[in-house]
């Protein structure tokens, strides 16, 4: 909200000189919770700018478009003045620039336009006759300014600024936070100020709480004579209370410069000296009201009331809405003129015909407002105000003020008639049970209990002698006693409170082992030279769908662009989308990694590992993936790609810390898929823990890679299921006694894999076997065609003596037996 | 056999042993297998007694000194050709570095926090992503249809879809959202123990907002609670004062001033500067816990009280490391995340 200091002056009146200057001002502002984001000042137009009258107007004898106007700039003195205008004729009164006058806008070189004296096609001009921008009082530059409804001859020769009253102000920018309505208004903001300030607040209050409240809850005036011919049908529970007040035979015109000026200057569009009025009193006291042309009551009844269908209205911003079943409309009879707070209708608005009106000053509530204005994407400054909860009691004076305003402002003869409809009966004022122990507990520091009261009080409370608190109708954020303790240390200051004396004394939690275990597993990736990244936690639909099966991605309702519409299932794609990115920018080498959430749907029942929410997997997955060059070349090494080895080597790497010793390297087992051997499984202890993939070659250039590229993903989850049951690490005593390596080459069918004959070899090994190493593999003419060859070591170690090779021999025997009868596999001669 | 000696002792002594080529013709000539040496043993044996015993020391000496002569030739010409350096061996040749790996600027920034809260007896708590009503607004009492939900613009994720496809009604009231916040971890940790909790929560959150070079759609946090029966206002803001000079420097000015959260009261914000002259940064919001959110976890409100607050790490690691833009946080981009292989991973 902009904040007009000069308004907040005019709000104080004898007390504005005791304001401090603006700085101070926005610290406080702020430091109560209003926070100021940016002052700005606009400056008083300069006292050469007069009021002269246009006494005659000649064509320029060498211009078709300029006219010579005789200018009477002070009661004996007239002068020359060239203008361009179209609208320029005798009689008006016009603002003038004189001589000398530097005016707040620029010209060509950007400089403060400064009038001179000067000579135009052969004639002289000593001065400028205005149009709105050239005095920064608007957009308009149609024509001069006509000030005849301004001014009068009397003030011809004097300035301009001083006679309209138009002032050069300081404007601030505040931030308000959504519990604070009565903020929203320069009444509700200047009360504040002065509480913090130690300044009275006591012209602020309209209203107050208390049994005061209760009294100004009841209708005024009944509505008995009926002369308006409109009586008032509140329907339903949202519009408690609905205040009506007519005028008759107003002027609709523009308003005043100064008003124009000061709503202008708040960000507000001026409309006419009808609506304006309303907008005024809006941002001065905070409470909307609606201006009505009364002639669009033709039924005699005024109506609030809801439709079970959806309604077809258009709102004077000439756009057609589809209003939903149950949002709250202003009607005359049944036929809707205003969505109830929100927007007034484009058939009942205010125009230049209107002479009667009819100003609606109810109060709706929050919730329902809010529902409509969210369906409908429509926020207004009435809605914004309503949805926030308004001052239930300002309807009666928020409407006086409004037809003070418009009686002054357009004329028109104020009806003696008040409509005003309670459509509950008595209004029950808070109370709050308050014990200033509170404030102590919270804050940690004693406040005296005058201090507190008095704080409270120049807010608008009203203190019984029972410390019970009556907040003002104005604030519906206090309800509570520890809404009370925040309104004493807000005005108090926090930057006061002390250090805590007695510093508490704690015992730390022990950190979750999770916590360092993810540290752990990232560190471990470091370690290997992989960079870590962080993608996009949502990614485009179809990547998503590509990834797993459609029906199990989750997508979200209201994606921020087509990008982001999708919770990824797997880190993969965020991955080679940085891999592609990088790639694009010409970094082809790439090793990443990435730890972070994935997430799907599920059909398991119940809540339980990676599933907080019945139906949603998420999930801890640890990603890792290369690709380019795995070496360039220089003058000692050759360019070189990665394989898949290199990988599964790093892969073993970052297993070893990521299951523990609760699952040795060679227990791990790798499956290929089926269907597509450049997938494959990775499995532990009989669950599986991830999936290693090669990109295939379609896969590659989809994402323009054109190097071997390779990824592992990982399921943290599952790994920290088997890590959390390792045995803590104990420095074992390792063998004093040397190792004997024993080689063979055998000869499989080409179908079997290594690790199955890995497997057979370390099942039929006794405990001596200490370690197997797939040395060579071999497949081409010197063997039978469909086989292939594949050279182990093992390596045998006993830890109490040396080993003699025959010991090793009958192992070797047995080993070779196993790998004969399980794969058929022959010693190779 | 004795002048054999003498004459190969004499030729011994003269030999030359300047090259690769004389030494390998030395050793064939005396010390191989067939060499003179084995000659004269052979010899050697055959000899009677007396002769024996006169040839036989003189022979072992010459045989002795022709080894060792061997071997210093040897190692002389080695070091010689150690000392004799080649093209390649050139230590100037340029190289590129070992790759190291690193960790993300936000992950680092993450931990250096996590870590000053670890000193300050704080543990460590997580919780997903994708969070129902309760736990995101409603226990942080987040009242239904009221404008503080405005606060947070949020991603809403159908529960259901997977399970009930047919239902069509558009019922809103069982949607999941992405976490706004992490704050809906403080809501499990206190459904799972009783006061005292003293527990930090970092996490990815999400908001719908544009991205814009300020705002992502995606941004991490790191929240903190604590609660126990006489928590206050100034214990919260001298823990936030002891983070802020840890993090930012001893010298750095601070100011607190009045805010909202629904899930806190009295609410606050504090900004930070390095100089009087420089411009404030807000950096984090807090306050005490509301009432109503400690009700909403059976804690009672009368014998506890606590504190929360929270902050963005990608704010805090813009700060920290001169990004001007959050987007290129997300970005990747390997020759920006290179640079950060100088910092030794998380500590």
């Amino acid at each position: 909200m902009i904040v007009s200091l000069n308004w907040i002056k005019e709000l104080l009146g004898d007390q504005a000189s005791s304001l401090p200057e603006v700085e101070v001002i926005a610290d406080t502002l702020t430091r109560i919770g209003h926070e100021v984001e940016e002052i700005r000042t606009t400056s008083t137009l300069p006292d050469s700018v007069i009021i002269g009258e246009v006494l005659e107007t000649q064509k320029h004898p060498d211009a078709d478009r300029l006219k010579v106007c005789t200018v009477r700039i002070s009661e004996s003195e007239t002068t020359t003045i060239i203008c361009g205008a179209p609208n320029v004729a005798a009689g008006q009164l016009v603002p003038v620039a004189t001589p000398g006058a530097v005016l707040p806008i620029h010209d060509k070189e950007g400089k403060p336009l400064k009038i001179k004296v000067s000579n135009i096609r052969g004639v002289e001009s000593n001065g400028m006759i205005c149009a709105m921008d050239e005095l920064a009082l608007g957009e308009d530059h149609d024509g001069i300014m006509v000030l005849n409804d301004e001014v009068t001859a009397s003030d011809i020769g004097r300035p301009f600024a001083e006679v309209c009253g138009l002032m050069g102000d300081t404007l601030i920018e505040v931030s308000l936070t959504p519990n604070r309505p009565d903020a929203a208004s320069h009444q509700g903001l200047a009360r504040d100020l002065c509480a913090a300030l130690g300044l009275s607040t006591a012209w602020s209050f309209s209203s107050r709480g208390g049994n005061d409240a209760k009294d100004e809850w009841r209708p005024k005036a009944q509505q008995s004579s009926n002369k308006e011919h409109v009586s008032i049908e509140l329907k339903d529970g949202a519009c408690p209370r609905y205040v009506a007040r007519w005028i008759h035979g107003v002027t609709i015109a523009p308003s005043p410069l100064f008003v124009r000026q000061r709503l202008e200057s708040l960000g507000l569009r001026s409309v006419n000296n009808v609506v304006d009025a309303t907008n005024w009193v809006l941002h001065e006291m905070g409470h909307p009201t609606h201006a009505f042309d009364a002639g669009a009551f033709e039924s005699g009844t005024l109506r609030v009331q809801r439709f079970d269908n959806d309604v077809l209205f258009t709102t004077l911003d000439h756009v057609e809405r589809t209003c939903p079943a149950g949002t709250l409309f202003i009607c005359d009879g049944d036929k809707p003129v205003a969505i109830a707070g929100v927007m007034g209708g484009l058939e009942s608005e205010v125009s230049d015909q209107t002479t009667d009106i009819l100003l609606e000053s109810a109060m709706f509530a929050p919730s329902s407002i809010r529902k409509t204005s969210k369906a409908l994407g429509l926020q207004s400054d009435a809605s914004y105000r309503f949805e926030r909860g308004a001052d239930p009691l300002a309807c009666t004076f928020a409407a006086d003020r409004v037809i003070e305003l418009i009686k002054a402002w357009a004329g028109g003869e104020v009806s003696a008639e008040i409509a005003d409809v309670s459509g509950i009966q008595e209004y029950e004022p808070q109370a709050i049970e308050f014990d200033t122990a509170l404030t102590t507990r919270i804050l940690g520091h004693t406040i005296e209990d005058d201090v507190q009261f008095d704080t409270l009080t120049s807010l608008g409370c009203v203190v019984d002698n029972s410390a019970s608190v009556h907040p003002p109708s104005f604030r519906p954020d206090l309800t509570r006693p520890i809404d009370l303790v925040e309104e004493v240390g807000r005005l108090w200051d926090y930057n006061r409170l002390p250090e805590p004396s007695v510093q508490q004394a704690f015992v730390p939690q022990p950190i979750p082992q999770r916590e360092s275990y993810i540290v752990a597993c990232a560190s471990a990736c470091m370690r290997l030279g992989y960079r870590e990244i962080q993608a996009n936690s949502l990614i485009p639909k179809e990547d998503a769908q590509r990834a797993i099966d459609p029906a199990l991605v989750i997508h979200t309702l209201n994606p921020v662009s087509s990008e982001a519409t999708s919770l990824r299932p797997t880190l993969a794609i965020g991955g080679l989308n940085v891999f592609q990115r990088n790639r694009n920018r010409g970094v082809h080498a790439a090793r990443c990694f990435e730890i972070g959430h994935v997430y799907r749907r599920t059909d398991k029942e119940g809540k339980g590992k990676g599933t907080w929410h019945q139906g949603i997997e998420e999930r801890t997955h640890l990603w890792m993936g290369v690709t380019g060059p795995a070496t360039t070349a220089d003058w000692a090494q050759a360019e070189s790609t990665y394989r898949f080895d290199h990988l599964k080597r790093d892969l073993l790497g970052v297993l070893r810390v990521a299951l523990g010793s609760s699952v040795q390297v060679h227990e791990l087992s790798f499956q290929m898929d089926e269907s597509n051997p450049l997938i494959s499984t990775i499995h532990a202890q009989d669950e599986i823990i991830g999936t290693f993939t090669e990109l295939g070659r379609k896969e590659r250039s989809s994402y323009d890679l054109e190097s071997p590229t390779f990824m592992v993903e990982i399921d943290l989850d599952t790994c920290f299921e088997m890590w959390s049951h390792s045995t803590p690490t104990r420095a074992a005593e390792v063998s004093k006694f040397p190792s004997i390596d024993y080689d063979f080459a055998l000869v499989v069918a080409s179908n079997v894999t290594a690790g199955t004959l890995e497997q057979i070899i370390r099942d039929a090994g006794s405990d001596r076997l200490h370690d197997v190493q797939c040395f060579d593999v071999y497949e081409g003419d010197q063997i039978a065609k469909h086989t292939k060859s594949l050279a182990f070591r093992c390596t045998f170690l006993d830890s109490t003596k040396t080993l003699t090779f025959n010991e090793v021999e009958d192992e070797i025997k047995l080993i070779l037996n196993s790998l004969k009868d399980k794969a058929s596999a022959e010693l190779r001669t | 056999m004795k002048q054999k000696v003498d004459d190969a002792r004499q030729q011994i002594e003269e030999a030359v042993l300047d090259s690769e080529e004389a030494l390998e013709s030395f050793r064939l000539t005396y010390l191989s297998r067939n060499g003179l040496f084995s000659t004269l043993f052979e010899e050697f044996k055959a000899l009677p007694g007396p002769e024996k015993k006169e040839v036989g020391k003189p022979l072992n000496v010459l045989k002795v000194f022709a080894e060792q002569k061997y071997a210093e030739a040897k190692e002389n010409l080695e070091d010689a050709r150690e000392a004799q350096r080649t093209a390649t061996d050139d230590i100037t040749l340029p190289v590129e570095p070992t790759a190291l790996g690193s960790m993300h600027p936000l992950t680092l920034v993450r931990h250096e926090m996590t870590q000053l809260f670890m000193r300050m007896g704080f543990t460590v708590a997580d919780g997903p992503e994708i969070e129902d009503d309760f736990h995101n607004f409603t226990a942080l009492n987040f009242p239904a249809d009221h404008p503080a939900r405005d606060m947070q613009d949020t991603f809403f994720v159908r529960k259901g879809d997977f399970v009930r496809r047919s239902d069509q009604a558009e019922d809103r009231s069982d949607d999941l959202v992405l976490r706004t916040h992490t704050s809906p971890v403080q809501i499990r940790l206190m459904k799972e123990q009783q006061p005292p909790i003293r527990a930090i929560m970092p996490g990815r959150v999400f908001r719908n907002e544009a991205v814009t070079y300020k705002s992502y759609f995606q941004f991490s946090q790191v929240e903190g609670l604590v609660v126990d029966t006489s928590i206050t206002m100034a214990d919260l803001i001298h823990t936030l004062v002891t983070f802020a000079k840890m993090m930012y420097g001893d010298h750095i000015e601070y100011r607190v001033r009045s805010s909202y959260f629904p899930f806190t009261e009295p609410s606050i914000e504090m900004d930070v500067r390095t100089s009087s002259d420089a411009d404030w940064m807000e950096i984090l919001g807090a306050g005490m816990v509301d009432p109503n959110v400690l009700r909403a976890v059976n804690v009672d409100p009368d014998v506890y009280s606590g504190f929360a607050f929270g902050m963005g790490i990608d704010r805090i690691c813009m700060l920290k490391y001169g990004f001007s833009d959050i987007r290129t946080l997300y970005e990747n981009d390997l020759r920006m995340l290179s640079q950060f292989e100088h910092i030794g991973g998380v500590r």
